[in-house]
């Protein structure tokens, strides 16, 4: 009976679906009040929905550019017919790249491979370059914001379908979390509706959104959940209405690991102040009464473009990365200059960091300016690597959001989203070779260290012994490198395995 | 009134021509407009609007054309034909004029006015959800994440749709 009832089903929406005209048909012009005027008000000209990108891999052939004049020009019409007034039935857009959309296909998809590897022509050292595959892919909506949260997963801001996306990294699924105009729980045991989200970050289990009326959600997993199924629920903050609905980042600090208790950070330029608020005792919410103003004194803060939190603050603003301790800046603590900038100075928009705790792993900051992410030390800000993609390629240049995933096997994963789709890069474990003077009959490498290594631990990786390694290196008077530190290895008869090489550099 | 077209900056793709393994947006468009007229046609239940949407769909694909050799074609413009149809759908719903819209639906009246209102009392979702599996063979964890919901929820829609659906179609097998 169910065979024959699938079937039978399968077969009726056949023939429903053969049945629809294909073709516009031609219709008399129905009067619709509200919807005509608001629709028509509110539409914009298809010329701003086509965004092309400038740096799509390849361009379009001319019959396929043929075909998007010949569909602009039959949108235009078709909307014209429709009830009186031009445009598609498209409702409200809110800019040129926020159609109603968001394409999470879901399946990673790698890009077609650039080989041979085209490096960039200036001078670079400590290079790797990355390969970059499309996590999910959403079309053109607008990402804005990513996070690692809950379960490993990543939760995307997609500003255009007004929804947070939780990415399973493993099986790529995607399941949406925070949806703008539902209804969920609010303080007081009372409903209330969400707005558009606007920023994202994690602390403790949760993922929470920044609504654009500066309510604070919090999405945390059903318990035993990983499939993304989660209870969703507004963060009791009684005086969060003072934040303005300008907040530039918002982020978490974790202090009590067992109850995933964490502090809120919230930058706001209209108070200008990185508010600090830690939790109520009971875990009801956050009081006004705890709130800390956490600058020493009032700044500027509406051009900030990202916060981190790991015990100290960083801000990044105006392209530099600060250091606050107890609400100081830190002018002695500056990220080291990157070898080989396209302009002058590097300009980071964003940062994240291997390691949660305070002064430990590194950071991973984007140069926008220079497409590269670049990797510094947390306790010195001294640098460590620079992590491009290909030429010709245009990742990195307009990167909104990023983090960082421990790998099997020492290797980090890069995630950020950038155009439209969720990317990911696997950040190659690194020994750098840099050009050396070669003695005869041997090969000289350079080796920079990672982080604090010993010279019989670096000598035992080359076969060495720490007599030999000194002997190369008279100057050096210590028995261990830190990070960034570099040391000559005279190596005979061996060659470096292929890998992150500088470029233009052999053996 | 027309667009103007003229100011749609088109000249500037002509530098580069698709690889000729690669097909192209028009080979594209002939091969999948005509069903994915008629899915979002089912899902939406407005002829006219489901080509709008349709074209949408294509012109998103022309923002990215040419897809990587390893996209699956159909499925893209399924996922963000029906993504568009329910997203739009739901600002409507928000903004309130989803009411006042006029359905272009003759076709489905004449062709079977039973199943297609008892489709049309269905959530617009559990609608796209039906007709993915049914009519394109999807899995349920396929539509789950081409919907962006839990697998459950698909199952959980399929279930009352089938519902829903049952005591129409076996009053016609009968």
């Amino acid at each position: 009976m169910s065979d024959d009832f699938d079937s039978r089903l399968h077969t009726e929406l056949r023939a429903l679906a053969d049945a629809v005209p294909v073709s516009p048909t031609v219709r008399p012009v129905a009067a619709a009040g509200r919807y005509d005027s608001e629709a028509a008000a509110a539409h914009r000209p298809l010329s701003g929905e086509l965004r092309v990108r400038s740096g799509l891999p390849a361009g379009l052939s001319l019959a396929a550019v043929a075909l998007v004049a010949v569909l602009v020009v039959a949108a235009a019409m078709f909307g014209g017919a429709r009830n009186g007034h031009s445009g598609s039935s498209t409702g409200p857009s809110s800019g040129p790249s926020s159609g109603p959309s968001g394409v999470p296909s879901g399946v990673p998809t790698p890009l077609p491979e650039t080989s041979p590897v085209e490096l960039p022509a200036w001078p670079y050292t400590g290079l790797t370059t990355v390969q970059p595959k499309v996590v999910a892919d959403f079309g053109v909506d607008e990402l804005t914001s990513v996070v690692r949260g809950p379960g490993a997963a990543a939760y995307v801001l997609d500003r255009t379908a007004e929804t947070v996306y939780r990415i399973d990294l493993q099986t790529g699924a995607v399941i949406s979390v925070f949806e703008a105009g539902v209804q969920a729980p609010a303080a007081g045991g009372t409903l209330r509706v969400t707005g558009k989200p606007r920023l994202l970050a994690t602390g403790g289990g949760d993922v929470l959104i920044l609504d654009e009326s500066s309510a604070l959600w919090r999405w945390h997993p059903a318990v035993g959940d990983t499939s993304g199924r989660g209870v969703l629920s507004e963060v009791n903050i009684e005086d969060h209405v003072t934040w303005g609905t300008n907040v530039r980042a918002i982020g978490t600090f974790l202090i009590d690991s067992q109850i995933h208790s964490y502090n809120i950070y919230v930058v706001s330029p209209s108070e200008r102040q990185v508010i600090k608020y830690p939790p109520a005792p009971d875990g009801s919410g956050y009081p006004s009464l705890g709130r800390v103003n956490y600058l020493s004194v009032s700044t500027d803060l509406s051009s900030v473009d990202d916060l981190y939190v790991d015990g100290k603050i960083y801000l990044v603003d105006k392209g530099k990365v600060t250091r606050y301790v107890l609400g100081q800046p830190v002018p002695e603590w500056v990220p080291a200059q990157p070898p080989g900038s396209r302009t002058e100075k590097p300009f980071y928009t964003h940062l994240t960091a291997d390691n949660a705790a305070q002064d430990q792993g590194t950071f991973y900051a984007c140069d926008s300016a220079n497409g590269r992410i670049v990797a510094f030390t947390k306790t010195a800000g001294a640098f460590v690597q620079q992590y491009m993609v290909p030429a010709g390629s245009h990742w990195f240049t307009s990167l909104t959001g990023m983090f960082v995933a421990p790998g099997t096997g020492g290797t980090d994963t890069l995630y950020w989203t950038e155009s439209g789709n969720l990317m990911s890069a696997s950040l190659q474990p690194v020994v750098v070779q840099t050009p050396s003077p070669v003695v005869p009959g041997s090969s000289v490498f350079t080796y920079r260290a990672l982080g604090d290594e010993s010279l019989a631990l670096i000598a035992s990786k080359f076969g060495l012994s720490e007599q030999e390694l000194k002997l190369a290196n008279p100057k050096l008077d210590l028995g261990h490198l830190t990070a960034g530190m570099e040391i000559s290895i005279p190596v005979q008869g061996w060659t470096p395995t292929p890998g992150p090489l500088d470029p233009g550099l052999g053996g | 009134m027309l667009y103007e077209v003229q100011e749609i900056p088109i000249e500037v793709e002509l530098v580069a021509v698709a690889p000729a393994s690669v097909p192209s947006l028009d080979d594209a468009f002939r091969d999948h407009q005509q069903w994915l007229v008629q899915r979002l046609a089912l899902v939406v239940g407005d002829a006219e609007e489901a080509r709008d949407i349709a074209q949408q769909t294509f012109l998103r694909a022309a923002e990215k054309w040419p897809f990587p050799p390893e996209q699956d074609v159909p499925r893209w413009l399924a996922v963000v034909g029906l993504r568009l149809a329910l997203n739009e759908r739901r600002r409507r719903r928000l903004w309130g004029f989803l009411a006042v819209r006029e359905n272009d639906a003759t076709w489905a009246v004449e062709t079977n006015p039973d199943l297609w209102h008892a489709l049309m009392s269905l959530d617009p979702r559990a609608r796209a959800a039906l007709v993915l599996t049914v009519l394109d063979g999807y899995t349920q964890d396929e539509v789950a994440g081409i919907l962006g919901v839990a697998r459950g929820t698909v199952a959980s829609w399929i279930s009352r749709s089938r519902d829903r659906l049952r005591p129409i179609l076996e009053e016609r097998i009968r």
